[in-house]
């Protein structure tokens, strides 16, 4: 469309020949759209940095620096091509500050529909990415809160309960406040806040209290904080399901007594938090990280936006677990 | 009636032996806390009734079962609900749900009873039938070895062959028999890990080193810890499925 109006126009109003009049028209136009084109794949695949003036003023450069070269060419053509056509020779060297202007506006036109194109794909990779996000964080709230809610934990806890009320009737009620402080926290649980480390122990000590009454003296608990350590902030209820974990191996599969042992320290702002359980790896399957082991992970990097804050080690009778949470200073 | 409490939690134990105390035809001839104990005890004691956990230390109450010389009534008393098909497939008397009130222990006992008398008035010289095997895909295996209860990872597994109403099965560390068909075992196994190569047969892939033709349609198995077994045509084509040559 615009070679045709321009070879017209040129034809009409100038009264050039019709072959110089489309010659320059498509040369021209045509060297102009290929440039463009050029550029706009460029730009799509080349990527100048991240900072975006620096990328503009490259751009700007590249863009000037092309029309020039295509300018300076596209007359030397049209001279070398028309000597003897003195009117149209004159007409090209005038023109020229006209084209130049003319192919800026192009190009202009060019980048900005570009631009245009990249801001809506970006915009509905963003919704996509901030869905998928968003479930994967309701999943994990979900999961979290059936493996807290475990029902062997429960019905078994009930069943102990039941047992008391024949037996020992005040260690019964003890066990009823317990298990109802543990599921109030549970339930409670908001998965996005945090609070300090002492609190987190609280409610685990609360769970472990509940194991102890089950199983008696076959387990003990070991803890060794450093100092400043309690204060620390931590993830709510992000310890649970390690607790869960070491006493199912530990506890719940083996004859003898059994020493869960808790280690805190602060090194480099991070908090360092490691449990381990003994277990006995002839007698089980190898898994990988059970379910409650898998959302911690996941969660850990949700909210911190970090890879290897989760490590597991096993020796030949002990598992264990190490977090790393990062502390603001 | 004698009976014996297994259960890893003392409260557990507590309150079926407090219940138990309104039944004065009842006695209770020991209680212990986990599957190894229970059957050196009810091989030992010989009890009419169990009462039985099934999620315990080492052992489950199911596996503990398959290795029992004696075979008294079971009552399964647990926490998990997704084992009551299982726990009545494996001839159970009644299965308890904890917690359990005084009135549906009564009903078990009531049900235990009647199939004590059922089983008296018989013959009481028939020894009491096998328990079936349990359906599922196969974790573990124990076996008994005179007084020692192995459990063999199915992982550890290299070969296992038919030895008349036994299977021998083969790992790393020794050779294990135990009362079970190959024909269970073919349907139970982790299909993608093991291969029926012959009637007699069933190989684990991990544990294949290489096969030999040694006469025209006849293979041998040659396995990684050196032993060579059979392999029939139909095996043949069972391994060529399973290995994708």
């Amino acid at each position: 469309m615009i070679i045709i109006a321009h070879t017209v126009f040129l034809h009409l109003y100038y009264q050039f020949s019709l072959l110089a009049s489309s010659t320059d028209s498509l040369i021209f136009n045509g060297a102009i759209a290929a440039l463009g084109f050029f550029y706009g794949y460029a730009f799509r695949y080349i990527s100048l940095g991240n900072h975006k003036i620096n990328t503009f003023i490259s751009y700007a450069a590249l863009v000037l620096a092309g029309t020039l070269l295509v300018l300076m060419g596209f007359k030397h053509l049209m001279l070398f091509v028309f000597a003897d056509q003195e009117l149209f020779v004159l007409f090209v060297s005038d023109t020229l500050i006209w084209r130049a202007t003319a192919s800026s506006f192009y190009f202009a036109i060019i980048i900005l529909l570009y631009y245009l194109l990249k801001y809506s794909e970006d915009l509905q990779e963003k919704v996509l990415n901030e869905s998928n996000l968003q479930q994967i964080i309701q999943q994990t709230a979900l999961d979290a809160l059936k493996s807290q809610l475990n029902p062997h934990f429960i019905f078994n806890s009930l069943n102990s309960i039941s047992s008391l009320t024949i037996s020992n009737p005040g260690k019964a009620q003890q066990m009823v406040i317990k298990l109802s402080d543990f599921l109030r926290n549970s339930l409670q649980n908001n998965e996005s806040k945090t609070h300090t480390l002492s609190e987190e122990l609280k409610v685990i000590q609360l769970y472990l209290d509940i194991e102890k009454i089950r199983f008696g003296d076959r387990l003990s608990i070991v803890e060794e904080i450093d100092e400043g350590c309690n204060a620390a902030q931590i993830p709510n209820m992000i310890l649970q399901p390690l607790f869960e974990n070491a006493i199912k191996y530990g506890l719940y599969e083996t004859l003898d007594s059994v020493e869960i042992v808790t280690k805190v320290r602060l090194e480099d702002q991070q908090l360092i938090i490691s449990i381990s359980n003994p277990y006995d790896p002839k007698t089980q399957p190898p898994k990988g990280k059970g379910i409650g082991l898998k959302n911690t992970e996941q969660r850990l990097k949700l909210l911190y936006e970090l890879d290897h804050m989760m490590t597991t080690t096993k020796t030949s009778d002990t598992f264990s677990i190490t977090l790393h949470i990062p502390q603001h200073s | 009636m004698n009976a014996i409490i297994i259960d890893d939690e003392l409260l557990a134990r507590d309150i079926i032996r407090t219940y138990l105390r309104d039944f004065p035809e009842m006695n209770i001839m020991g209680e212990c806390a986990n599957g190894f104990e229970g059957i050196k005890m009810i091989n030992e004691l010989k009890p009419d009734l169990i009462f039985l956990d099934i999620q315990m230390p080492k052992i489950t109450g199911f596996e503990m079962i398959e290795l029992l010389d004696h075979h008294p009534i079971i009552i399964f008393s647990t926490a998990f609900d997704k084992h009551a098909i299982k726990a009545f497939e494996m001839s159970a008397t009644d299965y308890l749900l904890k917690p359990y009130d005084k009135q549906r222990f009564s009903e078990a006992i009531k049900k235990a009873q009647s199939k004590f008398d059922l089983q008296s008035s018989l013959d009481s010289s028939t020894p009491t039938a096998q328990y079936p095997q349990r359906e599922g895909t196969l974790e573990r295996i124990v076996v008994k070895l005179g007084n020692k209860i192995n459990i063999i990872l199915v992982s550890d597994i290299s070969y296992i062959e038919a030895q008349d109403d036994y299977v021998e099965i083969h790992t790393a560390e020794g050779k294990y028999l135990k009362q079970m068909t190959m024909k269970f075992l073919e349907a139970n196994l982790p299909g993608n890990q093991f291969v029926r190569t012959h009637r007699s047969f069933i190989a684990a892939i991990a544990a294949i080193d290489k096969i030999e033709m040694y006469e025209k349609e006849s293979y041998l198995l040659h396995l990684k810890q050196g032993s060579k077994i059979n392999v029939s045509r139909s095996g043949y084509s069972k391994l060529k499925q399973a290995l994708k040559f």
